[in-house]
């Protein structure tokens, strides 16, 4: 077992199997840096209980391909990433520190997905961001290529 | 500094202080470090202050897209469609900065436009670019020398100057001012034309005596219907440019090779050619006309039964070339050219046939076989 402690300092136990998904800290343990507990000055309890119950799930990737649990591990995926996006980046954060390519992806594949045909006054509102650009500095985006801000596949909500 | 100052200070104490100027100095000495104390503390106290206040902020407020570093960024936008990037691009101006980088538009630009934009097109584009700039320097300079008058136009001559002439150089330069979004969004918009080559030209405007044949033309891209428009170069004798509509992506190709549509392509292939081998081979009406590139297949001469055992046709001075797509009796069914010398037979009434490639490519003669006529022609 590995000890892992979050910026809060609470501590979490987890398997070396599981554990070791994550680049940084399969290089920690194998340059023998991972006797005790494990610090992660970057990442909250919050966001280290999502990595963990990621991490868990996905400790034996290879056998679910040979058990057909492959569906299985696509449904939790999916559930996995049913979250807001504030909950999302930091998840995004901690996966890039920690260094887990799949639960990289996995985040950034679905931050893309909710982008998809969204209206810009949709993604300013969803990432809370403020507009700065002119409206001529905007507009001359929109001549660029205007088949990309019209059409019935645009969508305006924000969910 | 501290110690310097004090130091410079005991230094000036112990000097006989005669003159008025010096005591005026010692008195701005002092003044200077009383001021620079207090400066000092205040800047203890507000940084101080100001690291509570920015860690009460940080934990209240959520983290941002805008936060995240700029590789877990790139992660995510490497997932969008183009139009996805374009609207993203709108949304600020760090969006648009980041949603322009050549890296991310690299992969689109190779994945719909790659196959179909040879070195002609992209030479074609830095030619678009460096007019475009110089017209929009122009501009430019008008319209600076409106607004700010003729001070401001020597300021920024000598700024020119300072910075090396950069603006000169980027003219001649279409890489250093254009990005790998703006050639996409030309292309897709069909603003910008380039050459490319047009298999079975015109067979849109209901013509066939172009079967099985690729000719050169200048096309632009209409994203609503997914189709390209050609325009072919005008016939001295007709005058005007022939245009063709509605052709599909696979029509069009990049030319195969650097020679011109007016210029004889020197064949490297002559000794190579034996019975069976797909080749292309230049052909022009007449003199005047461009040429335009034929698909057609090696024979056996007529001296040979074709059979493999007996077969010398490779060893012959001269090469059979047929164009099975037209009938038997057709004239345009068959050409015999010279193996050592060829470099442009014919006549002003069969054509002229001129450079030959001989087609390696499985892929190249595919395509070709795809484009077959449903009927044979005459």
């Amino acid at each position: 077992m590995v000890k892992l402690k979050s910026n809060d300092d609470k501590e979490f136990e987890v398997e070396e199997a599981a554990v070791i998904q994550s680049e940084m800290i399969k290089n920690m343990i194998e340059d023998g840096c991972a006797t005790s507990v494990i610090p992660l000055p970057n990442i909250d309890s919050k966001t280290l209980i999502k990595v963990i119950e990621y991490l868990n799930k996905h400790i034996n990737m290879g056998k679910a391909a040979e058990t057909g649990e492959e569906d299985d591990l696509k449904e939790f995926d999916e559930q996995f990433v049913n979250m807001g996006w504030e909950e999302l980046f930091d998840v995004i954060m901690a996966a890039n520190y920690l260094n887990i390519h799949e639960l990289m992806e996995l985040c950034c594949q679905s931050a893309a997905d909710r982008l998809k045909n969204k209206s810009v006054r949709a993604v300013r509102e969803m990432l809370k961001i403020t507009n700065d650009l002119t409206e001529e500095e905007e507009q001359e985006i929109i001549n660029d290529a205007p088949w990309a801000f019209e059409g019935p596949e645009i969508d305006d909500t924000v969910n | 500094m501290l110690f310097f100052l004090v130091s410079c200070f005991s230094f000036m104490l112990l000097k006989p202080m005669g003159t008025l100027s010096n005591v005026w100095f010692c008195e701005e000495v002092v003044k200077f470090l009383a001021l620079w104390f207090r400066k000092g503390r205040n800047a203890m106290m507000k940084s101080d202050v100001k690291s509570k206040l920015e860690k009460v902020v940080e934990k209240e407020e959520d983290i941002c897209l805008l936060d995240l570093p700029d590789l877990t960024l790139e992660c995510i936008f490497e997932r969008l469609t183009p139009d996805g990037l374009c609207s993203m691009a709108a949304v600020c101006s760090s969006l648009r900065e980041k949603c322009g980088s050549d890296h991310l538009w690299e992969k689109h630009m190779k994945q719909k436009w790659g196959g179909l934009i040879g070195s002609a097109a992209y030479k074609e584009w830095q030619c678009y670019i460096a007019s475009r700039n110089k017209a929009s320097l122009l501009m430019n300079s008008r319209k600076k020398r409106d607004f700010r008058g003729k001070f401001s136009t020597i300021r920024q001559l000598l700024l020119n100057r300072s910075k090396g002439n950069e603006d000169d150089r980027r003219v001649g330069d279409a890489s250093a001012m254009s990005s790998v979004m703006d050639w996409f969004l030309s292309l897709e918009s069909g603003k910008f034309w380039f050459p490319a080559q047009v298999f079975n030209r015109e067979v849109q405007n209901g013509h066939v005596g172009f079967m099985l044949s690729c000719y050169d033309a200048e096309v632009s891209y209409d994203c609503s219907t997914n189709t390209f428009s050609a325009r072919y170069p005008s016939y001295p004798s007709h005058g005007r440019r022939i245009i063709e509509e509605d052709i599909e992506w696979n029509r069009l190709r990049a030319p195969t090779v650097d020679t011109p549509p007016y210029v004889l392509h020197v064949s490297d292939c002559l000794h190579d050619l034996k019975p069976d081998d797909h080749f292309e081979i230049q052909w022009r009406k007449s003199k005047e006309f461009p040429y335009g590139w034929w698909y057609g297949v090696v024979g056996h001469l007529e001296t040979c039964n074709g059979s493999e055992s007996s077969c010398h046709c490779h060893d012959s001075e001269t090469v059979l070339l047929e164009f099975k797509q037209y009938t038997s009796g057709s004239r345009w069914r068959q050409t015999v050219i010279n193996r050592k010398d060829h470099r442009e037979v014919g006549n002003e009434e069969d054509g002229f046939y001129g450079g030959i490639r001989k087609l390696y490519s499985d892929k190249e003669i595919s395509l070709w076989k795809s484009l077959w006529p449903s009927s044979t022609l005459e």
